[in-house]
């Protein structure tokens, strides 16, 4: 008997790992919009090009690596946006005594670490009386993240999509029992507030959509080390470094007599960034950027409206860095 | 010399000793809205008030969170 794609169940790791390897203690199970299903690909080399066979074609084939991968498409809740923050950029606080916690996110100083707090993915789909997949991920890090809003009604105006990348350490069956479905308090663009080097661009209701992006840029090829160790034959990765991260914002507001994004972009003048949704009080989450410029304005249109797009160009600040985040809701011990 | 010697052999083995010490004195307990950072390379410790603008200058040169 088939199984349909809704009974997938996807657990993520909550606590960190304690290393690469260890699989996490916890879980939090959460719904998902795209139907992309993680397969764990076992990489094989082959002679085919090799000289001195006497033809062109393949008489042998070798174990190389595994490659995991996978992205995680949602609408943005308090929940999933502190669990996908907090992995992705790395160095995590989180305070308060009882239920909503404050999460304030920094990105890693590459001074003290290269490596993000590594997660495990278990996904299982039941079929048969058994299961179809029953696969814990292990060794996993966020390659990047990018939070959307965009005007309309509904949880499609606030969507946040992760891409992450496994160290291909599997274990099948997972022996994981996925808690129950986390409750998630959802945080529509019509909650926003955003003021960009400012100007307060909510308040004229100019804006119309945008997204804030941040990649890694993890450097897979560098996790197969000599020693970075063997499964079923074929190498894992021993770890995930970030690469060069990069920042993004851009954002498309309705475009009026006297808008200032084309003298910001001429002159060059620099400010903070600050964007929020929440759900409610005890659900929230807030990104600022410390400093920015727009990189580039350009005229454009929407619903047959006058707009402009910026494209800004996230600054480090000496004393705050280039973003972080401060989120709340009412799980505790995510990325701890 | 090697009285210098001797002098330096002590001089190590009593900074050991305070190191040792200092690493397994009891932690003063936090008070109420603070968060205890520690930077990981230089062990330097700071509680903080539990507000971004106190937390963010810290946590992007590296100081982590630490629970006890």
């Amino acid at each position: 008997m088939p199984a349909r794609v809704q009974q997938l169940v996807l657990g993520l790791g909550k606590a960190k790992q304690t290393n690469i390897t260890t699989a996490s203690a916890s879980f939090l199970r959460f719904k998902k919009i795209d139907a992309d299903l993680t397969t764990p690909k076992p990489v094989f080399e082959n002679d085919a090009a090799e000289i001195g066979k006497g033809h062109e074609f393949i008489t042998q084939t070798f174990p190389s690596h595994y490659e995991v991968a996978n992205r995680i498409e949602k609408y943005a809740s308090a929940e999933f946006a502190t669990w996908a923050l907090a992995f992705g950029l790395g160095n995590v606080v989180q305070s308060g005594s009882g239920a909503p916690y404050t999460y304030t996110i920094a990105p890693i100083d590459p001074g003290t670490t290269l490596e993000l707090p590594y997660f495990s993915v278990v996904e299982q789909v039941a079929e048969g009386g058994g299961s179809a997949i029953d696969n814990l991920l292990v060794g996993c890090a966020i390659e990047d993240f990018t939070y959307q809003f965009s005007y309309g009604p509904g949880r499609g105006s606030s969507k946040l999509t992760v891409n992450w990348v496994g160290s291909g350490l599997l274990t099948s069956p997972s022996g994981i029992v996925v808690p129950a479905l986390t409750t998630e308090n959802n945080m529509l663009a019509a909650s926003m507030a955003l003021n960009v080097n400012g100007v307060d661009y909510v308040a004229g209701k100019r804006i119309l959509s945008g997204s804030i992006g941040w990649k890694n840029n993890l450097l897979v090829n560098a996790g197969f080390f000599p020693g970075s160790g063997l499964q079923n034959g074929l190498q894992v990765r021993g770890r995930l470094e970030i690469g060069a991260r990069v920042p993004s914002f851009q954002f498309t507001a309705r475009l009026l007599s006297g808008s200032p994004e084309y003298n910001t972009l001429v002159s060059q003048t620099t400010g903070t960034a600050t964007l929020s949704v929440q759900h409610d009080a005890g659900n929230s989450l807030e990104f600022t950027f410390q400093k920015m410029a727009f990189q580039v304005v350009e005229n454009t249109e929407a619903d047959g409206i006058v707009a402009v797009t910026v494209t800004g160009a996230p600054m480090y600040d000496t004393t705050n860095g280039v973003l972080s985040v401060v989120t709340k809701c009412a799980v505790s011990g995510i990325a701890q | 010399m090697p009285d210098l010697m001797q002098e330096m052999a002590d001089v190590q083995a009593a900074i050991g000793k305070m190191q040792t010490q200092a690493q397994a004195a009891p932690a003063e307990p936090l008070a109420a809205g603070k968060v205890r950072l520690r930077h990981p390379s230089t062990g330097d410790v700071q509680d903080v008030d539990a507000a971004p603008s106190e937390l963010i200058p810290l946590m992007v040169r590296g100081y982590q969170q630490v629970k006890e």
